[in-house]
């Protein structure tokens, strides 16, 4: 797992980047660790166990990373590819992503709770266990995606698809849809309402 | 200190898999043994030292007496479990104890069973069927389910909003996810809230 130290400012809450003893935000060379974390992933090089928390991404292709039991969270990704990528035990929890690709990803275990979408295409991914709660979507597409045990409950979704999409335990307990379709998709698998 | 995620189809349960630097792991929940958790504890070259539990439900024990004719180690959980010849350790409330170098901390936490305990290690909690991504464990009754929802407000929710959980069953979270998310914790204020304003 990454490194659950905080950040040494004082009544900062945030953890600190790896290696360091401040978060992003804290640290001097805030530029330099997002440059050099950005470039690891544009290299494909594996990363395990690394935490960075509040990165700003635009317009980048870290298309095919991999990433193990990392922390993005409070991160903001504009036009990034993430495509292909995998991602096991990662935290982006309330994170912004606009424009971004994620087309067959693997994601399993990993953490995308109160993050906001928009105009994200999640098409032909693997997507199990992950934890969707509460996040904010609209015009984005699952279509054709295993999200086995996947979690959007209290998700507020407009414009999405999930056609053709594995929904076995997936949970929209309490979400929100506004023209959400789930076309030759297994629905009745998944779960809609709390007495169910 | 590493911890690895394991997914049993049977059970539908998670196992968490937690070694330290010298070789030495902890399982929680074994609740199936089959090869690919072999595989996890083999590749990443660990022993099993100890067992916890977070309460006593086949799909969170059935893996032991497999295990048992692979490793020896010790189990500790709320409740007795008596039927193996391995040694046995009871947990109280509120308990620090240290296992091969990892320091843990117990709380009580009964709702979804009478024995539920939610494990802290770190800045992680293991919390078993307590308290799951999005939803509270199942109970079997009105008193239970008004327990398990008193017993989370009093001893989880003050906890430090920053902590990791890994649950029982389904995709891991923070306690700060679920503070704002939960469904069933945010019925239950909805509830609350309704009754004082009446």
């Amino acid at each position: 797992m990454f490194d659950f130290t905080f950040c040494k400012e004082p009544s900062c809450h945030d953890y600190v980047v790896s290696g360091t003893d401040t978060c992003l935000f804290h640290s001097k060379d805030r530029e330099e660790l997002s440059a050099d974390f950005t470039h690891r992933l544009e290299k494909h090089e594996t990363i395990g166990s690394y935490s960075i928390s509040g990165l700003e991404m635009r317009k980048k292709d870290i298309s095919g990373s991999k990433l193990y039991a990392c922390n993005l969270s409070h991160s903001e990704f504009i036009d990034v590819d993430f495509s292909n990528s995998y991602l096991q035990l990662c935290f982006l929890q309330f994170s912004t992503f606009i424009r971004c690709k994620f087309k067959g990803i693997v994601s399993k275990y990993s953490v995308f709770s109160g993050s906001k979408f928009i105009d994200c295409d999640f098409t032909e991914s693997d997507i199990l266990h992950s934890n969707f709660v509460g996040i904010d979507a609209k015009n984005c597409i699952f279509d054709d995606s295993d999200l086995y045990y996947t979690d959007f409950v209290n998700a507020i979704l407009e414009d999405v698809s999930f056609k053709d999409c594995n929904l076995k335990k997936a949970d929209f307990v309490a979400s929100k849809r506004v023209n959400v379709s789930f076309k030759f998709s297994n629905f009745e698998e998944a779960t809609f309402s709390r007495e169910s | 200190m590493k911890i690895f995620f394991h997914f049993s189809v049977i059970g539908f349960s998670n196992t968490y898999l937690i070694g330290n630097d010298e070789g030495d792991a902890i399982l929680i929940d074994p609740g199936h043994m089959d090869l690919q958790l072999l595989e996890l504890i083999e590749s990443n070259h660990y022993y099993i030292r100890h067992i916890l539990l977070t309460h006593r439900h086949p799909s969170h024990t059935a893996g032991i007496g497999t295990l048992s004719k692979i490793y020896d180690f010790d189990i500790y959980s709320y409740s007795p479990f008596g039927e193996l010849t391995t040694a046995y350790h009871p947990l109280p409330e509120n308990h620090e104890f240290e296992l091969s170098g990892i320091k843990i901390n117990t709380l009580h936490v009964p709702g979804h069973s009478s024995d539920s305990i939610v494990y802290i290690i770190d800045k992680a909690m293991f919390t078993g069927d307590v308290l799951l991504s999005g939803r509270v464990g199942e109970t079997d009754s009105k008193l239970s389910h008004s327990l398990l929802m008193r017993s989370i407000k009093d001893k989880l929710l003050p906890l430090d909003d920053r902590m990791i959980m890994f649950p029982g069953h389904g995709a891991p979270s923070t306690l700060k996810i679920e503070s704002m998310f939960n469904e069933d914790l945010l019925h239950e204020m909805r509830v609350h809230t309704h009754e004082v304003s009446e």
